[in-house]
């Protein structure tokens, strides 16, 4: 197998190990509004959607997760919430603490949210793009999970958020529903899910 | 087109802690529980400038997790090191840095939630002075955001990290990925 390498690759096996994210797939999604499709390598794209889930894409085989995405509101700013899921029913009991830290223009805030029915974990904007890198903590694992979000969201021309929740719950999750409140704004954009090598 | 990996599992040539037990795992990480201090040894090489270490952990106690470069086996312990964190605590933002300090704190580790955490290093093998940043999750009051950016300021090579605790014991995972060139 190694004959078959160039130098660099062999230096690179070497040196490190193996990849260190890998691209997870999810096994189906669902959404709600005009259209969500899985691309062939597991990108998930979207347009104009109140709500995508991603069904299968935590396993037993990572234990941490981040998911990128990037996005657009069609009519109004908005907040974008992330829900655990399992086996296709998200979990929307009182069990998510978010909080947040913002700075705009020359504001600089916090907040906190206990008991909440979901995490926020960033905003669509308006016209203008936005985008977030979340990370998840031992979704899969039969423990409480940790998530936490670094965002551009463009409303304003730009503001910088940042998000951490948690979800209180000793539960295995498999996926995850990126909503927002229903009736005020839809979201186009893209997302992927990576596994990060435990 | 795609020209590598982009990030690289980086499997340290050994590791030490003090505590119940550690050890590497197929993946490359670290799996540990309840250790008070745990170091990695060769996961910072000449092939990569920067790192990603992502780390989750579980306390049954809370305590401050703690961070040092280490070189050979031997951690930096010189009061090199400057962090300036941001504290964002239901409505209350606050800062505070410190100076001449012979770590740096990367999270603080609450045992009323799970804490998770991005740590970027910038620079640890090379020469020359070495920049960090923390971007993390805490479980205090269920979520809460405490990171820190920090430099270390000798220029020296290090292959390795500490991780520890004041007191408490710690459980879970840590992977040191290297971004590809």
């Amino acid at each position: 197998m190694s004959l078959l390498l160039s130098t660099g690759a062999f230096a690179s096996s070497l040196s490190g190990a193996a990849p260190g994210m890998v691209l997870m797939k999810p096994t189906s999604i669902a959404h709600s509004g005009t259209s969500a499709t899985l691309g062939a390598n597991g990108q998930v794209t979207f347009t104009s959607v109140e709500s995508v889930s991603l069904n299968g894409v935590f396993s037993a085989d990572f234990d941490n997760y981040v998911v990128s995405c990037r996005l657009i509101a069609d009519t109004a700013n908005i907040n974008v919430f992330a829900k655990l899921r399992a086996s296709g029913t998200d979990a929307v009991g009182a069990n998510y603490t978010w909080q947040r830290l913002r700075a705009n223009s020359t504001t600089v805030d916090a907040s906190r949210n206990s008991g909440a029915t979901k995490a926020n974990i960033a905003e669509g904007s308006v016209t203008a793009a936005s985008g977030f890198n979340l990370s998840i903590y031992g979704p899969a694992l039969a423990q409480p999970t940790a998530m936490r979000s670094t965002t551009i969201m463009g409303r304003d021309g730009a503001r910088l958020t940042d998000l951490a929740s948690t979800h209180s719950l000793s539960i295995s999750y498999d996926g995850v529903t990126i909503a927002m409140d229903a009736g005020f704004s839809y979201l186009t954009g893209a997302l992927q899910v990576y596994g990060v090598r435990s | 087109m795609a020209a590598g990996d982009g990030l690289v599992s980086m499997t340290p040539s050994s590791i030490a802690h003090s505590g119940t037990s550690a050890s590497i795992n197929a993946d490359g990480g670290v799996d540990f529980t309840a250790v008070t201090s745990l170091s990695l040894n060769g996961v910072f090489t000449s092939d990569y400038d920067n790192y990603l270490i992502v780390v989750s952990i579980a306390m049954g106690t809370s305590d401050f997790g703690r961070l040092r470069y280490r070189v050979s086996s031997t951690d930096a312990t010189g009061s090199n090191y400057t962090t300036q964190h941001i504290n964002a605590n239901a409505t209350s933002v606050t800062g505070g840095r410190s100076t001449s300090a012979d770590d740096f704190v990367y999270n603080y580790l609450s045992n009323g939630g799970p804490n998770g955490c991005h740590i970027h290093i910038y620079g640890p093998a090379l020469a020359q002075p070495t920049a960090g940043r923390s971007v993390n999750v805490d479980g205090n009051s269920a979520a809460r955001i405490y990171e820190n950016a920090n430099t270390h300021s000798l220029s020296t090579a290090y292959d390795g990290v500490t991780f520890y605790q004041d007191t408490n014991a710690a459980t879970g995972n840590v992977h040191v990925f290297g971004y590809e060139e």
